[in-house]
């Protein structure tokens, strides 16, 4: 997903950025009981890549408990969702245990199934009478404690450029040097169309500025200008796991930051009160 | 044991304008964010941040204010509500636009929508 954040500044848009990768929670394996493990891939290694697995949750992820803070013994329903997972292969020929495979013992959660992934998420390859049989744990957490809960695959902003062409100067070149004007960008900002140079997306920009060296080069340093909008207009770009929704991320990042603030002022509030704040 | 405050106060004894404010369990997310939102108070001498070690999860906030009748816990109060205000700014628009953006979308051709917990389809 797209979308175009203005009216503010690089530090209220990189906190935006900063909680959707580290502190957006999601649900992710957490825990794993190996009850047979006879498969190429070691105990650790089979539970990473299960924890590396996203978890789409059926439900609001930010109502459930985090773990460590339930009041139960080990983990229940209100902090946690169980996975069963048990292959063996019987035939002759190698298979493969993927996502598909993983059972979730509750509907609250299953594992991501994407039409762009019809065979699932591979996790290890069975040999023939390899077994694995296991249960897993999944729980809530945040990006900053391990990247396996973090909702995005990427989640940046890029300033939007303002390029300004003279036209007037440009008309002036041949039309073999306003070929090469084109050439001169290695992002491939400009194309020209019908005899003119145009720019049909600003945002391939990546402010090499060898445009502008190429206008000095030929005398004219007026032909072009690249600089960044004044005021700020960011883009960002948001890409997911497929644990949550891209416009989940973003409004459960909002909620977050959201949250954080009001941390601060019920202490300021109450604070107040007390004349005092501890020191 | 009682968890430790999420954010104390180091004051000047000598003057209440002036003070820093440690911030646990903080970052760079929440430390440049309100340092800009104070730095564009008219009543702001000075605002800073730091994160003294990057190994201990604090983050120190340097307040002066300007005004003798303002003091920087007050400052801090206005600058935290000025960024409450940005952000719920950004989530209406965000929301309101989101909206608008899914009315404007031809019916969804994939699977039904995985998630229940909101109505919200991939762009």
């Amino acid at each position: 997903m797209t979308f175009s954040l203005e009216g503010t500044d690089a530090s209220i848009a990189n906190a935006l950025r900063r909680v959707m990768i580290a502190e957006t929670p999601t649900v992710a394996i957490h825990f794993v009981r190996i009850e047979n493990n006879t498969s190429p891939l070691n105990d650790e290694m089979l539970s990473h890549r299960l924890g590396l697995i996203p978890i789409v949750y059926r439900g609001d992820v930010r109502q459930l408990n985090s773990n460590r803070d339930c009041d139960c013994q080990g983990n229940c329903a209100r902090c946690s969702v169980e996975f069963e997972l048990h292959v063996r292969n019987d035939g002759e020929d190698t298979i493969e245990v993927t996502s598909h495979d993983l059972r979730a013992l509750s509907d609250m959660a299953v594992p991501l199934d994407d039409e762009t992934l019809p065979r699932g998420i591979l996790i290890c390859k069975l040999g023939k009478f390899q077994e694995i049989r296991l249960t897993a744990i999944a729980t809530k957490g945040v990006g900053k404690e391990h990247a396996k809960w973090s909702p995005v695959s990427t989640a940046v902003f890029q300033y939007e450029p303002s390029i300004r062409l003279n036209y007037r100067l440009l008309d002036e070149l041949s039309p073999q040097d306003r070929q090469n004007f084109v050439g001169s960008c290695p992002a491939r900002v400009f194309e020209i169309q019908d005899g003119r140079v145009v720019i049909p997306d600003v945002y391939r920009c990546t402010y090499t500025e060898e445009c502008m060296r190429w206008a000095e080069q030929v005398g004219k340093p007026d032909l072009v200008t690249v600089k960044q909008l004044e005021p700020p207009r960011f883009r960002f770009s948001v890409e997911t796991t497929g644990s949550l929704k891209p416009a989940e991320i973003v409004q459960s990042c909002l909620i977050t930051i959201q949250e954080k603030i009001r941390k601060i002022e019920d202490l300021l509030v109450t604070k107040q009160e007390e004349q005092q704040l501890p020191q | 044991m009682q968890p430790p405050p999420p954010m104390t106060m180091i004051p000047d004894p000598a003057d209440a304008r002036n003070a820093t404010f440690v911030f646990l369990q903080e970052d760079h997310t929440l430390g440049n964010a309100l340092r800009y939102m104070l730095i564009k108070h008219p009543k702001t001498h000075f605002c800073g941040y730091s994160i003294p070690h990057p190994s201990e999860a604090k983050m120190h906030f340097r307040l002066q204010s300007s005004d003798p009748e303002l003091s920087a816990k007050d400052l801090l109060h206005e600058g935290v509500d000025s960024l409450k205000e940005m952000l719920h700014h950004i989530d209406s628009e965000f929301t309101k636009e989101l909206a608008r953006f899914q009315a404007a979308q031809p019916t969804q051709t994939g699977p039904a929508s995985q998630s229940q917990s909101a109505p919200i389809d991939k762009e």
